[in-house]
């Protein structure tokens, strides 16, 4: 059995020149639309531990899922360790949704991990404390292995962190959070197997790949293959 | 005179250089060169001390663990505080009476107790003995010898802050492949050179006739440093490795006891790129310093290795491989210990949760005024004399100053724009570090000016670049990610400072009648007609008093071109220029000439180019040379084309961005690399290669370049690729003075050119 949803083709983005300067392209408000709230990425359901891995193109795609939440008058965290959260692009976004940036900006919660030690730490001890403060349950972890892969760190210690870190999700996803992991390929091959174990604790696993036309997204759940189609003007426009 | 150290028990007062330390069983080796020319090896009884915090059952089951190990151990409890914390923490202390077993047995407990957090366990131990005694690489030393060599006592006599320091008198032998190869280990012959006593000899014969000719001289001369090209990478693995094979001995150690040591080379991001390590061979008792894979010996040469090292007090070896920033780390380190600080094991306190809106507030960097576009005369530039670490200073930041608990609610703690404030009661370890830094650079630079003799002002510069690549990282590791104490709101304190004092001296200049024409962060560059050197001397005191920070006049151009963007020619691009200072020097950014993987004859004929326009006195003078500029194109295009052309004016350095496997598109660097691994060469991430283009249009992606040093035959090259490299040089610089492309290459040269131009080898 199998499902398809295509994103409609859309057309290329223009470079305009205003005084003199490039300015950057505003997505139409249907890729917007189609980005933004329509994607199997959105933090809307109960879906627990989401990972969304495979193609670079993922952390764009996480920045989608938080102006949704946004939009949505959600307050999100995302935990950043890919040092990937462009506000520019969510504002951006925002505008081509209607919104005005400094609406929903706020609403988002930054903040930086640039080692897999403070990536540890902020999610065991600084996000419990954070997401009680404000109610919130919505949390995007950006790149959270990036960390990991650094080479200065033995890859004892990085599976023994990764394993604290991995535990800690879950707990967060069984006290009703909903955490979307955005997963590019891995930069240290050989430290691979740190995303097959997130993979394997996660309740939904969602594959971005490079298609012919664009990105295609492919998840399997209970036997049933589902797939998302996002034309490459889309994604790279975002 | 070189002499072991004669054993006994009489008490011995030596006065010398201390040239490597390294733990041991006993204590801290110390290979000292006194007075009298012997080359001393002494050991030092020196216990370095970690620490372990956390919960009270955790500590007692740590305490339990390290009673019943196998090494001697002395085990307190304390108290210590962490940089910023508001009371001190209980804490294990335990000192380690074998420091040749501290690094095995914190591995195990960082493995055992993940649940502790350890301090004091990462510094390397060499630097933890130079911080407890007060001493530092290559230090003018007392020291006081008991039996068998144990140091009793010792002391610097002189200081890495002093200016007029002496060096040791070390004997250099130097080791390098004799071949025109650019890196050894991509193919080629390669016979060794070795330099010493001011004689060269080529090792030549056979494997075995290599390796004893080799170690005969090292067993003569005794070298305190072996000075490599490709050392680490290629040269002593292929040595050592023939020995082992041949069974033969190789004393590149002094220390006879121990092997050399290796590190296995490695890739990693710096500053958005990535970075090749060629790895290392480091020695025990003499120093290995390979000059390919040093970036403060490419930079600052030997003599500013040497001042990094005392002032950073990395051991050398150690300096000269690592990155600059593990030099202002290890200063910061210092800090920490003298004030009893602990230092924590990696970093792990994450950012503050801040919202995106305070983040776009917050994170924006230094300010940058776009170019008015277009060749300028009269012209001034004003830089800012190390301003980051000068901001760093003047307005305390540091990881714990910057939103303290105690001057929230002061107005003058607050840094402008973005809502962050710094402490005004206690000085910060940034701060304190970097002061020292800032005020040794500055004495070097003022008695360069005073300098006359090249060779006292060559050591001078070399010596203040050192400090000056110290100072230049400080702030980047004020948000790095392996920086021990950074933080990234102390990074964002720094920009916000600098968009607020360079927005203060573009009024002042304004309100003095200059006009602006262009601003880099810490850089000026401003137009008024008739202003002479007094006036813009006057102008640099004028914002140094309402800044609080030092600037100063870069010089007066004759004229200065900034440079339009090549793919959107109506627009500006910063750091993109060329000037002619009033006393003829020439400076310039962002121009082949300034590029690594330019060609050399591109380089050559930009260099060329640009020295002819250089005559002008105005830009009238300079428009009249562009005939003159258009003829240098054009010999360079006819040698181009006829000849004869040597291979060395064509290879084009590429860093391979990735693995050379994961390369999806057969783009030139691509192929070449592929090219060499079918040749059995091992290439890792960040590397160079070099290649020339043989023929760009090749429908067989793998024709298209080839790389070097070449393999076999003759060789052709793309004369049409390589006239388009040139045409493209000339027109960078020439556009904004009306010469547009067609009209350029209409002008200087004929209209056709030959596919390719083949050379006989």
């Amino acid at each position: 059995m199998m499902s398809r949803t295509s994103f409609p083709q859309i057309r290329p983005l223009q470079l305009p020149l205003v005084n003199g300067m490039i300015e950057s392209p505003v997505p139409s408000p249907v890729s917007v639309d189609r980005l933004v709230h329509q994607g199997p990425w959105r933090l809307t359901q109960s879906d627990g531990l989401v990972v969304l891995h495979g193609h670079p193109a993922v952390l764009q795609l996480g920045l989608c899922a938080a102006v949704d939440r946004s939009l949505a008058g959600e307050p999100l965290f995302y935990l950043d360790g890919a040092n990937s959260f462009d506000p520019f692009l969510i504002g951006r976004l925002a505008r081509a949704a209607g919104s005005l940036p400094r609406t929903i900006l706020p609403s988002i919660q930054v903040s930086r991990a640039f080692t897999c030690h403070q990536m540890v730490q902020l999610v065991t001890e600084r996000l419990g404390p954070a997401l009680r403060a404000t109610r919130g349950s919505a949390v995007i972890l950006s790149g959270p292995l990036e960390t990991f892969y650094d080479e200065t760190v033995p890859a004892a210690e990085a599976v023994r962190l990764a394993q604290v870190l991995f535990a800690s999700l879950r707990l967060l996803a069984g006290q009703g959070c909903r955490v979307l992991c955005l997963c590019p390929p891995p930069s240290l091959t050989r430290r691979g197997h740190l995303l097959e174990a997130l993979r394997r604790k996660a309740d939904r696993v969602i594959e971005a790949m490079e298609g012919q036309e664009g990105l295609l997204l492919r998840e399997r759940r209970a036997g049933v293959l589902s797939t998302w189609h996002i034309p490459r003007e889309a994604w790279l426009g975002a | 005179m070189k002499q072991a150290f004669q054993p006994g028990n009489r008490t011995n007062r030596l006065t010398g250089w201390l040239l490597d330390v390294y733990p041991d069983r006993a204590g801290m080796v110390l290979w000292f060169l006194d007075d009298e020319g012997r080359r001393l090896r002494l050991v030092d009884p020196f216990q370095p001390c970690f620490y372990a915090a956390g919960s009270p059952a955790l500590l007692a089951g740590l305490n339990t663990d390290l009673r019943g190990a196998a090494w001697p151990l002395d085990i307190a409890r304390v108290e210590r505080c962490e940089l910023g914390a508001p009371e001190p923490v209980p804490v294990l202390a335990v000192a380690v009476r074998q420091p040749s077993v501290f690094d095995p047995l914190v591995r195990r407990l960082i493995s055992v107790f993940p649940q502790a957090r350890f301090y004091h366990v990462d510094v390397p131990l060499a630097q933890r003995y130079f911080y407890d005694k007060g001493l530092f690489p290559l230090a003018r030393c007392e020291a006081e010898i008991g039996a068998e060599g144990a140091v009793l006592a010792i002391q610097a006599t002189d200081s890495p802050w002093d200016l007029d320091y002496v060096t040791p008198p070390l004997a250099v032998l130097e080791l390098l492949p004799d071949s025109r190869a650019l890196n050894p280990a991509h193919g080629g012959p390669a016979p060794l050179l070795v330099r010493i006593d001011g004689e060269e000899r080529r090792l030549e014969g056979d494997d075995r006739a290599i390796v004893e000719r080799l170690q005969a001289l090292l067993a003569r001369h005794d070298p305190d440093l072996i000075l490599t090209d490709w050392g680490d990478s290629y040269l002593l693995p292929r040595l050592l490795a023939l020995a082992e094979r041949l069974r033969l001995p190789l004393a590149l150690n002094r220390d006879a006891g121990r092997p050399v040591e290796a590190r296995r080379s490695r890739s990693y991001f710096s500053y958005g790129r990535i970075v090749a390590n060629a790895g290392a061979r480091t020695l025990y008792g003499r120093l290995h310093i390979d000059r390919r894979n040093s970036f403060i010996v490419a930079e600052a040469g030997l003599a500013g290795l040497i001042e990094q090292s005392r002032v950073t007090k990395v051991a050398l070896q150690r300096m000269a491989r690592t990155t600059t920033g593990t030099g202002i780390t290890a200063m910061q380190l210092e800090t920490a210990h003298r004030d009893g600080l602990l230092i924590p094991y990696r970093k792990r306190e994450p950012e503050a949760f801040k919202s995106a809106w305070d983040l776009l507030r917050t994170d924006q960097g230094g300010l940058v005024f776009a170019p008015t576009p277009g060749y300028h005369e009269q012209v001034g530039e004003l830089d800012f004399a190390s301003m980051y670490p000068a901001i760093m200073t003047r307005f305390n930041i540091s990881p714990e100053t910057v939103n303290c608990a105690c001057c929230a609610r002061d107005p003058e703690a607050c840094v402008p724009e973005i809502g962050h404030h710094t402490c005004r009661r206690r000085d910060g370890l940034v701060p304190r570090t970097l002061r020292p830094l800032l005020r040794k650079r500055a004495q070097y630079k003022e008695r360069l000016k005073a300098a006359g003799d090249p060779a006292v002002r060559q050591r001078l510069d070399q010596r203040q670049r050192a400090l000056k690549w110290l100072l230049v990282v400080s702030f980047g590791y004020l948000g790095y990610k392996n920086a021990r104490f950074g933080r990234i709101e102390a990074h964002e304190s720094v920009t916000a400072y600098s968009r607020e004092i360079l927005l203060q001296a573009k009024e002042v200049a304004e309100a003095g009648g200059f006009r602006f024409l262009h601003a880099i962060v810490d850089s000026l560059w401003l137009q008024k007609p008739g202003a002479t050197r007094a006036d813009y001397e006057a102008l640099a005191r004028t914002i140094t008093l309402r800044t609080g920070l030092p600037i100063v006049v870069e010089g007066l151009y004759r004229w200065i071109g900034f440079l339009p963007s090549r793919v959107h020619p109506a627009l500006p691009v910063p750091n993109q220029f060329v000037g002619v200072f009033d006393h003829g020097g020439v400076k310039i950014r962002g121009l082949e000439i300034r590029r690594a993987d330019a060609p050399l004859l591109v380089k050559r004929m930009q260099a060329e180019l640009i020295e002819c326009l250089g005559r002008a006195g105005s830009l009238a003078e300079l428009r009249a040379l562009l005939p003159q500029a258009v003829e240098i194109l054009r010999t360079y295009r006819t040698y181009l084309r006829e000849g004869p052309i040597e291979l060395d004016e064509l290879v084009i350095a590429k860093a391979l961005s990735r693995d050379p496997q994961a390369y999806r598109t057969r783009t030139a660097t691509a192929v070449a690399a592929q090219e060499l691994l079918a040749r059995g060469v091992r290439l890792q991430p960040g590397e160079t290669i070099h290649y020339v283009i043989a023929d760009a249009g090749a429908a067989y992606a793998g024709d298209r370049v080839r790389a070097v040093p070449l393999s076999s035959g003759g060789w052709s090259y793309d004369v049409s690729a390589y006239d388009e490299l040139l045409l493209k040089a000339a027109h960078a610089v020439l556009a904004s003075l009306g010469m547009d492309a067609d009209r350029l290459a209409r002008l200087s040269g004929p209209a056709e050119s030959p596919p390719s131009q083949d050379v006989p080898r």
